[in-house]
């Protein structure tokens, strides 16, 4: 009997926790949202302690052991050696770091900014800050991501902070505007007119009702677009933008290797399969989310 | 006379996230020849499964369905020939009027295609005027600016106006109504259903139609079906059923509806329609039932004819008081 | 028909305002840009005269208003973009000799990424939940995760020694009085040089399939998903019933709703394949516009970086109107609220 008790008032106390627990059950029954959610901690790991994990840390730098150079995967060189003789596993490893480190910097620009001005502009409905702001992202987003990106990169200096508030200058507009749909579409909704005729302020509407409905989709959207901006940031860095040499990076290990295609073909493929694994990933993970967040809407 | 809907023994079920939804558990069901007939039971018993089963638009996944017979006009719909001899005999009414229609063509293209299909050789005109004859039939002023309007420029009642007109453009034997003035104005829906009420005793057709509105249904069908939870509970003749209802779940939704004689508030029925997922292995209702016995827990009842007529009721209580008659 | 008129005529001008902002927004940058580019593209050797000649020349002396207008008046007057301090002449020559071809590789890509699917998203969700399916959406979701330039690569590498039908990198040489626009397989349709347009196409496949292949996938996910969703929509149940034929049922009453979710995501296809393009055409030697705009944006030279932003500006805003109203156009709903 007293237990009966205590779990129900377990329950009455933590309902934010249960859904919690709800969530995780309906989101580790599905094996592909897991198998994303392993791929993003295993990236993650690689990221932090990635000069513990490789084997050859020292092969990030120019080191040269031309006597190994070109040599096919094996047990010790898991994806060979490149033209100087380093360790492309080694170097695809340390190559992780700044990929996550500019989708890192992104969004920690872009989110904050682009939500703030969408809740400005959403907040201010129909006034001149709305129309202002509307202005403002679509001049934004007139250009394409990448040529937005690339052209800031240029401009100032070409190394990975500037290649990341590239990207960032393209990217926060999105985040404007969903911010932005979602509070217009909240507050035509009935339940924000009622709050609002009860007579609690806008400003605690925005934060109580608002929010957490916001915070779910923000993100959901964030997960989704790690993998896209490590997907810029590697085409970038493919065209010679971003990291510079001889920091290794994901995009330009790939295009140094395509000269030497096909005999030495891991130079170029491994760390191809390595950006295609990490966005993958980080894309499973992302649909998962949105699986179980949007059930919980429902 | 001939059946011409007869259901054996459907069984739906979905499959969902959280396990599998037994929504039908059994259920037979027929319409003969001419009949009007009513189905009623509280929103979320299945009674929509059941009308798109008969018309053979249940697709399988997410849905799963078995079923012994499924028969329109005495042929099984089973098989190719079977499902095209459903579209040439029933035609179906839809809940919600805004989205029966699509909502990217013009009213006239969706009549057009149906028309089309019917008879396919026919010229422009003859097509347009059987399309205004059809929106006359349901009194539709200005048929021809609504031919030329697309589902959004019209009211809720001015579609379903048309969805029903749509619906009768073929001369088919068997029309089924799925809530056809729920999404309406309390003000539309009597005329609405005088209008479907009038079209099928007007064209001989028989109805299955399915209601809140149960003065409605007392008003225009012959015989009712009462559901609850996916299984049929009651049947007789509308007449029977309203003046004594049986089942005691058919009793409270009775008294559930507001009198104009009546004083004081309608009585509600205390509870909820139980989960679908693992539902109780005895009678569906008994948790909300004031006769419940321990019988009623263990073991589901099953329908039993009452009396002489065609009266049919599934439960213990209700049988026991009959036999002891 | 006046009421579509007018919403076209808005969103042009609204396309033109935002594109004159875009462009002041460059200048502002250009000019914050750390260092002098006039400088340092005269080299080293070059007098203190020469230079402040050449920036007088340029503008770079005046105030930021001024030199933006000027420019302005350059392009909407002579549809001259400035000097290229990269190249050293007119930057609208570098244009038209870049462009062309470009844009013929962009337009191809956008066509195939439209049709293909389109395409596979149909076939796909009418074969929901079998092995096609399956088959369709695992390789979806590899196009939509993998870069551009790994399928770049992996077609390299297929045929790299094959000496098959479809080359890689080089095009087949238009002669001289065949060169009407630049744009070397629409030249050689217009001087009705057919084996001459079935090379350059087939020079065309491979980069075309590896600028287009990611957003195709992706394409054909939003296809499939807004038709599964639109198949158990109520109004197709209830144009079954009342007996539309299947064939119909399909292509009319299921596609046209379907089509708008993926019209809608369609713009955002075309600047990743614009983007895609700058790797695609480093990977394939095309000298196209995207190897010109890398130059020129590595080289910080002002008037090429100016040209390049509005190019892509404009045809992005372009795709993206055309995006709009065949939006309008599939769904009365948006039409008619707009005319509003």
């Amino acid at each position: 009997m007293a237990k009966t008790h205590s779990t129900l008032e377990a329950q009455q106390y933590h309902p934010k926790l249960e859904m919690l627990k709800r969530s995780w059950y309906k989101f580790s029954k599905n094996p592909m949202s897991m198998i994303g959610l392993i791929i993003v901690v295993l990236v993650f790991c690689v990221t932090a302690f990635c000069n513990v994990i490789a084997p050859f840390a020292e092969d990030a730098g120019i080191i040269t052991h031309m006597s190994e150079a070109f040599q096919g995967p094996s047990l010790k060189h898991l994806c060979g050696t490149d033209d100087y003789g380093r360790d492309v596993f080694s170097r695809m490893l340390i190559g992780f770091r700044p990929s996550m480190g500019i989708a890192a910097i992104v969004l920690l620009i872009s989110v904050p900014l682009g939500v703030f001005l969408g809740l400005l502009a959403g907040y201010y409905q129909g006034t001149l800050v709305d129309t202002v702001i509307t202005r403002i992202t679509e001049l934004f987003m007139s250009v394409p991501p990448l040529i937005l990106a690339m052209v800031v990169c240029c401009m100032f200096t070409n190394n990975y902070v500037f290649c990341a508030l590239g990207i960032a200058v393209a990217w926060w507009p999105w985040y404007t505007r969903i911010t932005y749909n979602l509070v217009v579409s909240l507050t035509n909704e009935l339940y924000i007119t009622y709050t609002e005729l009860s007579g609690i302020g806008m400003l605690r509407i925005i934060f109580s009702e608002m929010l957490p409905n916001l915070v779910s989709s923000i993100i959901t959207k964030m997960t989704l677009d790690t993998g896209s901006i490590i997907l810029t940031a590697s085409s970038m860095s493919y065209v010679g933008l971003g990291v510079q040499p001889p920091t290794p990076s994901l995009g330009s290990m790939v295009s140094d290797g395509v000269s030497y295609l096909p005999e030495y073909w891991w130079l170029s493929v491994m760390p191809a399969v390595a950006v295609i694994v990490i966005v993958m990933g980080f894309n499973l993970l992302g649909d998962g989310l949105t699986d179980v967040l949007s059930v919980e809407e429902k | 006379m001939a059946e011409i809907l007869k259901i054996e023994n459907l069984s739906v079920q979905y499959q969902v996230y959280e396990g599998v939804l037994e929504v039908i558990p059994g259920l037979s069901l027929h319409v003969r020849e001419g009949e009007r007939v009513g189905l009623i039971g509280e929103t979320g018993c299945g009674k929509t499964t059941v009308l798109k089963a008969a018309a053979a638009v249940l697709h399988c996944p997410p849905a799963k369905m078995q079923v012994d017979t499924i028969e329109v006009c005495g042929m099984a719909t089973n098989s190719r020939a079977g499902v095209k001899n459903v579209r040439k005999n029933v035609s179906m009414i839809f809940q919600d009027p805004s989205t029966a229609l699509n909502p990217t063509l013009k009213i006239s293209t969706q009549m057009m295609d149906i028309l089309k299909s019917q008879f396919p050789k026919l010229s422009r005109a003859s097509y347009t005027e059987k399309m205004m004859d059809a929106l006359r039939s349901v009194s539709m002023p200005a048929p021809e600016r609504v031919l030329d309007s697309y589902p959004i420029q019209l009211s809720g009642g001015m579609r379903q106006r048309v969805c029903i007109s749509m619906a009768l453009m073929k001369d088919t034997r068997l029309i089924i109504a799925d809530e056809p003035t729920t999404a309406l104005d309390v003000t539309i829906e009597e005329q609405i259903l005088e209008l479907l009420d009038h079209l099928v005793q007007e064209k001989k057709k028989s109805l299955i139609i399915v209601s809140h509105a149960l003065g409605a249904i007392r008003k225009i069908t012959d015989y009712v079906y009462v559901m609850y939870a996916g299984n049929i509970v009651e049947y007789g003749t509308t007449r029977e059923v309203f003046q004594s209802p049986l089942h005691p779940y058919t009793d409270g939704l009775l008294a559930a509806t507001p009198k104009l004689t009546g004083d004081g508030i309608a009585d509600g029925i205390a509870g909820d329609i139980p989960r679908y997922i693992n539902p109780p292995k005895g009678c569906r209702f008994a948790d909300r039932c004031p006769r419940a016995s321990a019988q009623c827990r263990e073991q589901a009842p099953t329908l039993q004819p009452i009396g002489s007529g065609e009266r049919l009721v599934a439960c213990f209580a209700a049988q026991k008081e009959a036999k002891a008659l | 028909m006046k009421k579509s008129g007018n919403m076209i005529l808005k969103k042009i001008l609204h396309m033109v305002f935002i594109l004159l902002l875009l462009s002041l927004i460059v200048f502002s940058f250009i000019r914050l840009i750390p260092g002098d580019p006039v400088k340092s593209s005269l080299g080293p050797l070059a007098s203190e005269d020469t230079i402040a000649q050449y920036r007088h020349q340029l503008y770079f002396d005046r105030p930021l208003l001024v030199q933006w207008f000027h420019w302005l008046t350059g392009v909407v007057t002579r549809g001259d973009f400035g000097t290229s301090l990269y190249t050293h002449r007119a930057v609208s020559l570098d244009i038209a000799q870049y462009l062309p071809k470009s844009l013929e590789l962009c337009a191809l890509a956008a066509l195939l990424i439209l049709v293909l699917g389109v395409f596979f998203g149909t076939l796909a969700a009418l074969f929901k939940n079998t092995w096609v399916d399956n088959l369709i959406r695992f390789i979806t979701y590899l196009g939509v995760v993998t870069p551009a330039y790994a399928f770049g690569i992996v077609f390299l590498l297929i045929f790299a020694y094959g000496k098959g039908a479809f080359p890689i990198g080089g095009f087949p040489t238009i002669p001289a009085e065949f060169v009407r626009t630049g744009a070397p397989a629409l030249d050689c349709l217009l001087s009705g040089q057919f084996a001459l347009f079935v090379k350059c196409m087939q020079s065309y496949f491979l980069p075309c399939i590896s600028v287009a292949i990611g957003s195709i996938a992706y394409q054909a996910r939003i296809h499939r998903s807004s038709m599964v969703e639109n198949v158990n929509a109520d109004y197709i149940a209830f144009a079954e019933v009342a007996g539309v034929s299947k064939g119909k049922l399909i292509c009319k009453h299921l596609m046209k709703p379907s089509f708008i979710p993926t019209l809608t995501v369609y713009g955002l296809q075309v600047a990743s394949l614009l983007g895609n393009a700058f790797i695609i055409e480093n990977i394939f030697r095309i000298n196209g516009f995207s190897q010109y705009a890398l130059n020129v944006i590595l080289n910080k030279d002002p008037y090429g970086i100016i040209a390049v932003t509005i190019i892509f500006g404009i045809i992005f805003s372009v795709v993206n109107m055309l995006v709009d109203i065949g939006v309008a156009m599939l769904d009365p709903r948006i039409r008619l609220r707009g005319g509003q």
